[in-house]
């Protein structure tokens, strides 16, 4: 079951929200969730619920042994149920995701039937937070394994994030009161997200399966475009789901993406792209070794690390590696060489030539292997074997194009300002306006779905 | 001892087992397929020709896969492949049944089915043919994730071996 499915629309979602709505105390309803949180992340097999569960019971007792006497007086023993735990989280994430890519050159493994349980990458990162933040005592334990449950396992974010720190989740577990207009703010962030993915990405998707194989110049830069694109889309239409999921709930879940193409520098479009996991990174990888608070040789290397792991974290093969080192290194150019100096450069420069470089580093994402990823580049600086152009891909480009340039006007803020302008002229008709809207383009994103031309998120891959 | 300090005490016993009890679940739970059997990948025919290889096969003559109905009493169906040896004469004891599944209940069918043949060609074998007799009380059958293997005769042991060997 995932955001865009029917059976989410029309049945999990409204008869929980349903139920939810009408239970009479809070922990009534926390218990309620948690149910539902299972049952959903059930839907797409029982046996990463088990992990989930086991996973919850591991984080939920090593918090509270981290806090018992014993333990807290005595350093060894805390870091000795700390690295554990988390060795353990780790392990499974290896387990899952890179054993088989990672040993196949050494050992038979083939015939291995391991299968990564759904948002296993998304909530082991969430857990390890949770022990983090117990660890460095920015938060007390969580003395309710019902809460510790529903911090692991709500629907809202478990198979996609955005991945929450448990310092910033923790007090709505508790308190988390819906006014009701949060629930309307909730239910047009839900369409738009669902807008994005269905109306989008989904048809990106179709102009860049087209053109994935092309080897011609134009081919290769259609195909890396639509990609990028589609990719925002996709996820951040998602993440715009999450959160709206969640505020239905009473839920705050951290916003995931900002506008990551209006950024005019590499650091910007990190801050502004996947920002939940470029934050978790920097609070539990980076901050921990030192930041930038130490020799400028040894930030370096902090950011490498950081970038390496992020890589890894997207995916086992060698493409993803390298798309982490290239944005390490661009980071590490940009921070330690250019410095000021890039600054001096004119605004919409930077912005346009951020994004190309953004779009060049998700060649590697998209490749299937390194050398695939050699393929593409050669293709794009008009190297490869077919060449500048070919029927193809002009064709693709003239049927893709009025969509192309509607992602790039509308990943940037488009959106609001035509909302904006709707609210001062129309007035008081503004609203009606914007509902009449709003149910329109839900209408069509519906229809997009129930015609089959929906693909699966992007990221659950990751 | 002081109150707190037992209940302190309690605390950390109780969630010192919760820890180590949740930890083992999980590194047991995951490691459970790996040490259950895996399907082969090999194919049919390279497994019946390993499994045979150097044998002396002059005594198994193909037979017909439909014929298992009658020796066997199972369905050929079962099975996603099927190869049965055997000769016509009925006091020779030797026979080969060879077969690929893909899933539980064909291999304990399968296992039914050869047992139950086992235990009639010794009732027939047992009076008046002590040689063929010998030859089925050391019939080797040999059931795995996806193959399975019957067979009588003086080289069963290492048609057998070879066969375990070819998965």
């Amino acid at each position: 079951m995932t955001f865009t499915s029917l059976s989410f629309l029309f049945v999990f979602l409204p008869v929980t929200w349903l139920i939810n709505r009408f239970l009479p105390s809070l922990k009534i309803r926390n218990i309620f969730l948690i149910l539902a949180s299972w049952l959903f992340y059930a839907w797409s097999g029982p046996s990463g619920l088990v992990i989930l569960t086991l996973m919850t019971f591991l984080i939920y007792f090593s918090g509270l042994l981290l806090n018992t006497e014993k333990v807290e007086e005595n350093l060894a023993r805390r870091r000795a149920v700390f690295w554990i735990s988390v060795g353990l989280l780790v392990y499974l994430l290896f387990f899952y995701k890179y054993l088989k890519v990672w040993l196949s050159p050494f050992i038979n493994v083939a015939s291995l039937d391991i299968v990564a349980p759904v948002g296993l990458s998304f909530y082991t990162f969430s857990a390890i937070s949770y022990l983090a933040d117990v660890y460095m005592r920015k938060s007390p334990p969580c003395k309710s394994f019902l809460d510790m449950a529903l911090f692991v396992s709500f629907f809202g974010k478990v198979t996609m994030g955005p991945i929450v720190e448990y310092h910033s989740f923790s007090s709505q577990l508790s308190n988390r009161p819906v006014t009701r207009n949060q629930m309307y703010e909730a239910s047009a962030l839900f369409i738009r997200g669902f807008a994005k993915k269905a109306l989008i990405a989904d048809q990106l998707a179709n102009c860049f399966s087209q053109l994935n194989a092309n080897s011609t110049a134009l081919g290769a830069w259609v195909c890396m475009l639509a990609y990028v694109f589609q990719l925002y889309f996709d996820f951040s239409g998602y993440s715009d789901m999450a959160i709206a999921v969640g505020r239905f709930f009473g839920f705050e879940l951290p916003v995931n993406f900002d506008h990551p193409f209006r950024a005019d520098s590499v650091k910007d479009i990190w801050n502004r792209w996947h920002i939940s996991l470029s934050h978790w990174f920097r609070d539990y990888i980076y901050f921990p070794l030192g930041g930038s608070r130490c020799s400028k040789l040894k930030a370096a290397r902090n950011l490498m690390i950081v970038w390496i792991l992020t890589g890894i974290w997207h995916g086992a093969s060698l493409n993803f590696l390298a798309w982490g080192l290239y944005f390490g290194i661009l980071l590490c150019i940009e921070k330690f060489v250019l410095k000021d100096r890039w600054n001096k450069v004119n605004h919409m420069a930077r912005v346009l030539i951020i994004f190309m470089i953004f779009c060049f580093g998700f060649v590697f994402f998209y490749s299937t292997s390194l050398s695939n990823s050699f393929f593409h580049y050669k293709a794009l600086f008009g190297m490869g074997e077919g060449g500048m152009m070919d029927a193809r891909a002009l064709f693709v480009l003239r049927e893709y194009f009025l969509l192309l340039v509607t992602a790039a006007i509308f990943s940037g803020n488009m959106r609001q300002t035509l909302q904006n302008q709707l609210i001062v002229r129309c007035k008081r008709a503004a609203p009606l306006i914007l509902v009449v809207l709003y149910l329109l383009i839900g209408v069509l994103a519906l229809a997009m779905v129930i015609g089959s031309t929906s693909q699966a998120f992007l990221y659950a891959a990751f | 001892m002081p109150k707190n300090k037992n209940k302190s005490s309690t605390s950390f016993i109780v969630y010192l087992t919760g820890f180590i009890a949740s930890a083992l679940f999980l590194i047991a739970f995951i490691s459970v397929p790996l040490l259950q059997e895996k399907p082969s990948t090999a194919s049919f025919s390279s497994v019946y020709t390993k499994t045979i290889k150097n044998a002396d096969m002059e005594n198994y003559p193909e037979k017909n896969k439909l014929q298992i109905e009658e020796y066997f009493q199972i369905s050929p169906d079962l099975f996603e492949e099927v190869q049965f040896d055997r000769t016509d004469d009925a006091l020779n004891a030797n026979e080969l049944l060879l077969v690929k599944f893909d899933n539980d209940a064909a291999a304990l069918k399968f296992e039914e089915a050869v047992n139950s043949r086992i235990d009639a060609q010794k009732n027939t074998y047992e009076s008046y043919a002590p040689e063929a007799y010998d030859l089925v009380k050391d019939a080797q059958v040999r059931i795995h994730k996806n193959y399975a293997l019957y067979v009588v005769g003086s080289e069963a042991k290492k048609i057998a071996d070879q066969f375990e060997e070819a998965l």
